[in-house]
């Protein structure tokens, strides 16, 4: 082919542009540690990358929801079992009324049992950051249990509250008031029973309490399975969370080692063509000709 | 005494020759750097001595003609793949901007603001009884609106530009038609340097639209976009037709000036405007659009259905009067008093935070199509992406297509420095061997006389 002047140079312009062009990008990705950083880049990649850091907000999202919930959820377990205290002191006073053949104590041990039950309602009106945790949802305003001296009312509802802790997955967090409301009701019929002084009555209220012992045994552990499928769920998306970080680097990111040995040989490559360039251009014949 | 003459005679036309051959030089070389410029030849077509009783007579070089040396198939190669070469460049330049408006990070943008918009509704459904969560869901929404209302500005401001680069390619189309037309009346013998400047502007020309070239004789005849606009000494121009489609997103047609008959330009950097103007802006602007109305009337549906703390309800949370992603806001009630956010799908329930709960979950429920509003939006994304790379694979290989046949048109066409100085030493030196024959012949002549 017939080489001319014009030729060369635009030859010269074109491949040094090119292999600028080159090193920049490779530059570039060095620089930004990224080699996916818009849609064009790598479509493919760059919409995996976007999918991964929806999920890693989301995975997020639902781990602070899960520590939210474990707080109200052992804020909860916390009183029943101080609860279940009580309720154990009060069998304990029952059975001292019960067998104390001095029955002028037992208007002193209905006074204890009073007080005891004053504790209990206490807490089933628990509040965590300001909510009441056992009405169900009905959280403000007034408290699950009240208490007009002869009877415990539950104001709550059945209603169970509970966190998102995965895409379909909602866990429950709460127990409602209504599992162990007899509670009252039995400890109330205790303290009239002592109070009359009626020997069959205290009998038949301990057997009540001895009842609603078991079903708040049963409101607790089912607050701690809760707790343990809370707990359970965070160790996954404590996992998941590090996998969707290392998939999103793969998918953005640019292997380092990869990437400067691609700016070497670019660079050793736009060296090389300078060099030439600069030396081709100084060839003429003028040169060689007066 | 005929044959010394003779002598002379040639010597005279061989000076001549080399004469205007150095000035044919010197030319090219003056022109080594000039774009478009073809070098020039003085072709000489030797004459045979004529026979003529006995005696050789004649000049011994007649008929020269000067030559411009250019190829015809290379240029009609050229102009049909430049053109080409120009829609892929402006195309990948056009959606690169169109690429650019979403954020260049894969981290702002309206993707982020529909993850915080649905952490915002999670939030509140854990703490439904809540002020600052109410505050939170109505501030992360009125982000996520005037980033919807910005994307598509930014849509409409591009393709308003593109309108306004589309009238001056027309304008330039126009200007360069009516000088290729000047030129074929100018030019009705072998002017070269018109040549070359005719040449020069269909170059132009072939950078923004599609053409096919056809030389009659000494004029040509041009196509753009399959409809005959130079013939000759004639040229007629384009109009550019602007409308407005229902949803006001601009349509761009253009005609022969003053007519109805449409001109379909596809390629060259007209084409890829208009293609981008008519088809890939308002593509993604009603996606967008789809995507605004959806949120707007989904989220809507499930609000109207929930109770605030106040046990107010049916009220909207985005504005229902919304046409698409230009006019989405939050509702001006809920923008006064976050208060009217509501959380509960039954009266009277304080820590209910089912409808929060609802509206949270709709990121993950397919809503269009069978896409969620995150993946559609992810798709628009891909679309746009895809294209860019698309046009970029496209422009890089067109590229070598176009630079390889730039190449041979420089190949026959160019003017080498080595070569002309070469002739030129050449011609120097036949100048001086035609000198010494005259001046042979002189002396030749002087002899003989002094014979008398």
């Amino acid at each position: 082919m017939r080489v001319t002047d014009a030729m060369i140079q635009d030859q010269i312009i074109n491949s040094l542009a090119n292999s600028q062009e080159r090193l920049f990008t490779v530059q570039k990705q060095i620089s930004s540690t990224k080699e996916v950083a818009t849609s064009s880049d790598d479509p493919t990649r760059f919409d995996r990358a976007s999918r991964f850091k929806t999920l890693a907000v989301k995975n997020a999202q639902y781990l602070e929801d899960i520590e939210d919930g474990l707080g109200w959820n052992k804020t909860g377990t916390q009183a029943m079992d101080t609860l279940y205290d009580a309720l154990q002191q009060v069998q304990q006073e029952a059975l001292r009324a019960r067998s104390d053949t001095d029955t002028l104590n037992r208007p002193r041990i209905a006074l204890t049992v009073e007080a005891l039950l004053e504790e209990m309602l206490l807490m089933g009106n628990t509040k965590f950051m300001g909510k009441f945790i056992f009405g169900g949802t009905i959280t403000k305003g007034t408290p699950p249990f009240s208490f007009d001296g002869t009877t415990v009312t539950y104001n709550g509802n059945d209603k169970a509250i509970s966190r998102k802790v995965g895409e379909d997955t909602f866990l429950p967090i709460n127990s409602v008031g209504s599992e162990f409301s007899e509670v009252y009701a039995a400890t109330i019929a205790l303290r009239d029973a002592i109070a009359a002084n009626d020997g069959p009555a205290m009998d038949a209220a301990m057997g009540q309490i001895e009842t609603v012992s078991d079903t708040l045994l049963n409101a607790i552990s089912r607050g701690g399975s809760q707790q343990r499928k809370l707990e359970l769920t965070r160790a996954n998306l404590e996992t998941a969370r590090i996998n969707i970080q290392s998939y999103i680097s793969q998918a953005e990111d640019v292997d380092l080692t990869d990437a400067i040995l691609r700016f070497n040989a670019q660079e050793l490559g736009f060296r090389a063509a300078l060099e030439s360039s600069a030396r081709i251009m100084n060839i003429s014949i003028l040169n060689f000709i007066q | 005494m005929a044959g010394l003459a003779n002598l002379t005679e040639m010597g005279k036309q061989g000076m001549l020759y080399a004469q205007s051959s150095i000035q044919t030089t010197g030319k090219n070389i003056a022109n080594v750097n000039t774009i478009g410029y073809s070098r020039q030849r003085l072709d000489v077509n030797p004459v045979l001595p004529e026979i003529f009783s006995g005696f050789s007579l004649g000049s011994a070089i007649s008929g020269d003609t000067l030559r411009r040396i250019r190829e015809d198939f290379n240029d009609r190669q050229f102009w049909g793949q430049n053109s080409l070469k120009s829609q892929y460049s402006s195309e990948e330049t056009l959606l690169r901007q169109m690429e650019g408006i979403f954020p260049a990070s894969n981290d702002a943008g309206l993707r982020a603001m529909l993850d915080e918009f649905w952490v915002a509704w999670n939030n509140l459904a854990n703490d439904p009884e809540g002020t600052t969560v109410r505050t939170g869901v109505r501030d992360t929404a009125e982000i996520l609106t005037q980033t919807f209302n910005r994307i598509h500005r930014e849509y409409r401001n591009l393709q308003f530009n593109i309108g306004s680069d589309i009238n001056g390619a027309v304008d330039d189309i126009n200007n360069l038609t009516k000088q290729i037309a000047e030129l074929n009346r100018l030019n009705p013998g072998n002017n070269f340097d018109l040549d070359d400047q005719r040449d020069r502007l269909i170059d132009r020309l072939s950078t923004l639209a599609d053409i096919t070239v056809r030389k009659e004789g000494d004029s040509v005849s041009i196509n753009v976009g399959g409809l005959l606009l130079v013939a000759g000494r004639t040229f007629y121009k384009l109009g550019v037709v602007k409308t407005l489609d229902d949803q006001g997103i601009g349509h761009i047609q253009i005609n022969l000036a003053g007519s109805d008959q449409q001109v379909n330009i596809i390629a060259g950097e007209l084409g890829a405007m208009l293609k981008v103007y008519n088809e890939d802006i308002p593509n993604a602007l009603n996606h967008l659009d789809l995507l605004a109305l959806t949120l707007t009337e989904q989220v809507n549906a499930v609000h109207q259905t929930g109770f605030n703390l106040d046990g107010i309800t049916g009220m909207n949370f985005f504005d229902d009067s919304a046409t698409g992603a230009a006019n989405m806001r939050v509702d001006s009630a809920i923008v006064s008093n976050p208060f009217f956010i509501a959380s509960s799908d039954t009266l009277g329930e304080s820590g209910n935070s089912e409808i929060a709960k609802t509206i949270s979950a709709l990121s993950d429920v397919a809503l269009i199509g069978n896409q969620t509003i995150d993946e559609n939006y992810r798709s628009l994304i891909s679309t746009v992406g895809n294209r860019v790379r698309e046009a970029n694979f496209l422009r890089s290989s067109q590229d070598k297509v176009v630079d390889h046949l730039a190449l041979q048109r420089q190949a026959v066409s160019g003017v080498s420095i080595e070569e002309e100085m070469t002739r030129l030493v050449k011609l120097e030196q036949a100048f001086a061997a035609a000198s010494k024959l005259v001046a042979t012949a002189d002396e030749l002549t002087r002899t003989l006389l002094q014979m008398i």
